[in-house]
Order: C-alpha cells, then sequence, then structure tokens
C-alpha cells in the first residue's frame, strides 16, 4: 500500500464506511466519523492500541482481546487479514457485527509506518444468512415432508422427511416432476392446485392420498403456498405433506370400536326388551313377574361382568353358569370341565341355566328344600359340548300341558343360538335336560 | 300388543333369520300379533339358505351380523328371487348396509309399529 499523507484523511473523513489508522505499534493515530459512530464512541488518540472499540467478540460470542485482532494480526505478520469476522460492543450495549479490511501502510523507504483498517458493517447480510440457516435446520430436522416446486411441477427442493414418507432420495426427486407421486387417478388434483396457485391462494389441511416409491399409498394432509419472487409474481410452491396414515388408522379403529359398542348396547337393549315382555306375557301376578324379570337381568349382568373382567373376549362354562345359578344357593351340585365361551354363547348358556333353574323353583325339585339339582358338562368331539340338568326330590315329575317361556326359551335357544338341540325327559323321579351345542 | 295394528300378514310365510332365540321369540310374537302364523326361524346364514331352498318365503326380516357373519349371502339370495324384506340390527345404515338402501331397516331394539311400518315398506303396502 502507498503511503498515506494526512491531507488524504480529509478524503477519508467524507467516506460513509468506518475507517481508522495507527502507527506501527498500532497505537490510533486517526479515524472517521463512521468509525465513531460503528465504535459509539470517540477514542483518545495515542492511548488506544489496536481497535478503537470499547468491547470486542468473535462471532460466536467469546471475547476477542485487540492484540488477537485483525489490525494487529495484520501489522504483526505485516500482510492483511482476510475473512475474519468480528462483533463490535458499544457502551450503550449494542452489537454490530463487521468485517474488518485492515492493511499495512508503508513509508517512501517501504518499512511499515502504520496501519489502516476498513470496517464493513455486516448486520443485515448476518441477519439474513442466520434466517435462511435457520430456515434449513427446521426444514431438514421436520418430520413433514416439505417440497418446494415450480409452477410447472418440476420438484426444487426435497427434504429428509419428504425421502422418508415417500421412499424417494432427493437426487431421485429433484428435477423430476411433481405427478411421479402423484396417485394415476388423482392427476387431476394438480392441474386444480397450480390454478389455485397461480391466483395466489394457499391450499390448507388437504386430506389426501400419495404415491410412495413401492407403489403403496399413503394418507397425507398436504398444505401448499405459493413461492414469490422479488417482484412478487409467483414462481412456484411450497408444499408440507403431513403423513396421517396413522391418524387415519386411529380414527377408522375409532369408529369400528363405537360401531361395536353401539351394536352390543342395542342388542343388549332388544334383549332386555323381549325378555320384559315374556316375563309380562307368561307370569300370573305382576309380582311374580317382576320377581322373575329381575330374576333374569341379573343372571345377564352377571354374565357381563364375567365377561368384562375378561376384557369381553371370553368366559369359562363353570363361571357362567355358577353366576347365572348364584341366586339359587348351593343346592345345585356343579361339575365339569374348564370349557371356553365365546362372549356370545356365554351370555345365550347364563341365560339357558337360569331359565332351567326358574323352571325348577317353580315347578320341579327347587320348589321343594329337599330337592337337588346336579348339573354336570362335558366336551364332545368336533367341537361340541354337552350338558345334562338332572334334578330329583322335587315333587312329582310330569311333562306340562303347555310349555312355558323357559322351555320354549331353552328349545330355540339350543337349536337357533348354540347350533345344538335340547331334549326334555320328565322323568317322574324329576327333570332331566340334556343339551348338546356347539363351541363356537 | 296388537292393538292398532293391522293383520296385513294373515297368509303370509315369513323368514325371520335371527341369531338370538329370546329376540326372535319377541319378533316372532310380534309378528303373530300382525296376523302371521306361519314364520320360519334361522339362525345363521346356512339355516336360512336351507329354509329359502325348500320354500321360498312371501317376506323376511334379517338380522344382519349373525355371531360374526354377516347375512348378506341370504339377502343376495332373496333379492334375486326378488322376495322382499326387512333388516333388523343394531348398526346404523353404513358400511355394507349402504349398499342395501332399497330397501328397509329397523333399528334394534324396535316395537310392534317399527317392525310393521318397516315390513309394509318392504311389500310396498303404503299407509292410507
Amino acid at each position: 500500500m502507498t503511503e498515506i499523507q494526512t491531507s488524504d484523511t480529509s478524503l477519508l473523513s467524507a467516506l460513509p464506511v468506518a475507517v481508522y489508522t495507527t502507527d506501527a505499534e498500532g497505537w490510533l493515530t486517526w479515524f472517521n466519523e463512521a468509525a465513531a459512530r460503528l465504535w459509539g464512541r470517540s477514542p483518545e488518540l495515542g492511548a488506544t492500541q489496536w481497535c478503537g472499540s470499547w468491547k470486542l467478540y468473535w462471532p460466536d460470542g467469546e471475547p476477542m482481546p485487540p492484540v488477537d485482532g485483525p489490525l494487529a494480526q495484520t501489522l504483526k505478520r505485516g500482510e492483511p487479514v482476510r475473512g475474519v469476522e468480528a462483533v463490535v460492543e458499544r457502551p450503550d450495549g449494542s452489537r454490530v457485527a463487521f468485517l474488518p479490511y485492515p492493511d499495512v501502510l508503508t513509508d517512501a523507504a517501504g518499512a511499515v509506518s502504520g496501519a489502516i483498517n476498513v470496517m464493513v458493517e455486516i448486520a443485515g447480510r448476518k441477519d439474513g444468512e442466520m434466517e435462511a440457516a435457520h430456515l434449513a435446520a427446521i426444514v431438514s430436522s421436520s418430520d413433514d415432508a416439505i417440497i418446494s416446486k415450480r409452477l410447472d411441477g418440476t420438484i426444487t427442493s426435497w427434504n429428509a422427511a419428504a425421502t422418508r414418507i415417500f421412499g424417494y432420495l432427493p437426487d431421485e426427486m429433484i428435477g423430476q416432476h411433481i405427478t411421479r407421486i402423484i396417485p394415476q387417478d388423482l392427476r387431476h388434483e394438480e392441474e386444480l392446485i397450480i390454478a389455485r396457485l397461480r391466483r395466489g391462494e394457499r391450499i390448507a389441511h388437504f386430506d389426501t392420498l400419495r404415491q410412495r416409491k413401492d407403489g403403496s399409498l399413503v394418507d397425507i394432509s398436504l398444505t401448499i403456498s405459493p413461492i414469490r419472487d422479488r417482484t412478487g409474481a409467483i414462481v412456484g410452491a411450497s408444499k408440507v405433506a403431513r403423513d396421517v396414515s396413522e391418524r387415519k388408522r386411529h380414527e377408522a379403529m375409532q369408529r369400528t370400536l363405537f360401531d361395536e359398542l353401539n351394536h352390543r348396547v342395542k342388542n343388549t337393549l332388544a334383549t332386555v326388551q323381549a325378555l320384559a315382555t315374556q316375563t309380562l306375557r307368561g307370569e300370573r301376578t305382576l309380582d311374580e313377574a317382576r320377581q322373575i324379570f329381575q330374576g333374569r337381568l341379573m343372571a345377564l349382568s352377571a354374565t357381563h361382568n364375567q365377561l368384562s373382567q375378561n376384557a369381553w373376549q371370553s368366559a369359562s362354562f363353570g363361571v357362567v353358569a355358577g353366576g347365572a345359578l348364584r341366586p339359587f344357593g348351593k343346592r345345585i351340585d356343579m361339575d365339569g370341565p374348564e370349557l371356553t365361551l365365546s362372549p356370545r354363547l356365554a351370555v345365550t348358556w347364563a341365560m339357558i341355566v337360569h331359565e332351567l333353574a326358574t323352571n325348577a323353583a317353580k315347578y320341579g325339585a327347587l320348589s321343594r328344600p329337599e330337592g337337588r339339582v346336579e348339573l354336570r358338562w362335558a366336551a364332545l368331539p368336533e367341537n361340541m359340548m354337552e350338558l345334562v340338568w338332572s334334578e330329583s326330590g322335587g315333587p312329582l315329575c310330569v311333562a306340562p300341558e303347555r310349555k312355558g317361556f323357559g322351555t320354549r326359551f331353552v328349545e330355540r335357544a339350543a337349536a337357533n343360538d348354540l347350533g345344538g338341540r335340547s331334549m326334555f325327559n320328565y322323568r317322574p323321579s324329576g327333570l332331566q335336560v340334556t343339551i348338546t351345542a356347539k363351541l363356537a | 300388543m296388537g292393538q292398532g295394528a293391522t293383520h296385513f300378514c294373515t297368509g303370509l310365510r315369513v323368514l325371520l333369520v335371527e341369531d338370538e332365540a329370546v329376540i326372535a321369540m319377541l319378533t316372532e310374537s310380534m309378528l303373530l300379533d300382525l296376523g302371521c302364523d306361519d314364520v320360519v326361524l334361522a339362525g345363521s346364514v346356512r339355516q336360512a339358505l336351507r329354509a329359502i331352498e325348500e320354500r321360498t318365503p312371501d317376506v323376511a326380516v334379517l338380522d344382519v351380523n349373525l355371531r360374526g357373519e354377516m347375512v348378506m349371502p341370504v339377502a343376495e339370495t332373496l333379492a334375486a328371487a326378488k322376495v322382499p324384506f326387512a333388516f333388523a340390527t343394531g348398526y346404523g345404515r353404513h358400511g355394507i348396509l349402504a349398499d342395501w338402501s332399497a330397501y328397509p331397516l329397523v333399528q334394534k331394539p324396535f316395537g310392534l309399529s317399527e317392525l310393521e311400518a318397516a315390513l309394509k315398506e318392504a311389500l310396498g303396502i303404503h299407509p292410507g
């Protein structure tokens, strides 16, 4: 660099760029107004070394000792230091990032006589870069696919989530047409989307389907915004695609559960309605009807309790029969192997044994204190089972002239609900009922 | 029961597909109130198809879910034979039933008047 003359400083003073000079030891010899503005102070000439700033930092916020600063290094090495950023802190606490351009000054003989430093503020530029870096970090770490495309549909960016959701790598998709991930029968969507984008509209939470690299479909929710250039013209679009297949699955499962619950409740109500109607029709007095209806309802309820304890999956035959027969006390002797019933069969069996016991209490063995019932069950081949209900100790048993609800129900349920059959044997010593039924 | 109900089912053979005996018995007694004394009961798709094969009913009432088995094969057979029918179910009209909107549906639990309305609709008998 050529020698700088004192007269030149008037020229430099007028520059809007911060400039200062030092002697060969780095002591400030001169600075312009722009430098004073940048520093936020007017340092004392000859008493300030290397830099006129109040405090200096590296770009990462670590303090920068002035002796390590760019101008000090330039003087030390005898050649300009470039590309080092620094941050100045003013006495009022505000900070400004700048790029220093220090250089050595030489006298006529070529000896180092001092240094000059030009400081260019980079605050504005810096913010833009930071923002871009921030956005890039958000895009790459997003769980949502973020894709940008031109208005002609050519893909211009493809983030990591897009790769995870659609299976294509950025290299496979950038430069390709967006229709590559749109299923054949939904291609018309793209035209509609582009038309709306051209009008400057934003499309939010548009639920649709897209196709993965392996050909499978994925449920996504799309949000699409126009991208404009500096003049405001729409030049493309950014698409944010959220994988909602998990949500859709969840919704479908909830619907199924709700339907199933509704079905069960309605069916149970229908059963209760049928029991109430039949009971009112069949019994002689209202008081009797009330008592019998309550017993039937309790048998149904006991089975529901047992089923709900087992997550409504299954119930054991012995537990179901025991629950339905509890109101009849210990005069029913039960024995049989462990048999697992589906919820539907459990409910039917509970009602069957309850009806058998109700009849026994009204007309059979359980109408006398000394009467007894033996309940035996066994598994039969081909996934069938058999139940034998034997009464003894009751009044003389004869076949009834007219079958009541209980008997008709047991016959119907065995044939209809259980896919089997029932046999009523009115032995004089007591009724014996044999029921064969499917186990599933 | 029976008051106000017309005996429009007199002389009709009704196929009742229902897998729960107690509900079948109630529906049967309702059908009796509507004048029908010829009810054929079926508790499964197999039983129902066999009953249709033996003798085609005049009208049918179909429970939709028979122990997890859907009644649709029975509905298809009846539709092919031009036998009118109504669905009786705890489910609403969606899912598979959406395709059968031409046939009336009675929601469980139902009373006599609901069953009467559904059967009249199935048979094309218009009130008044």
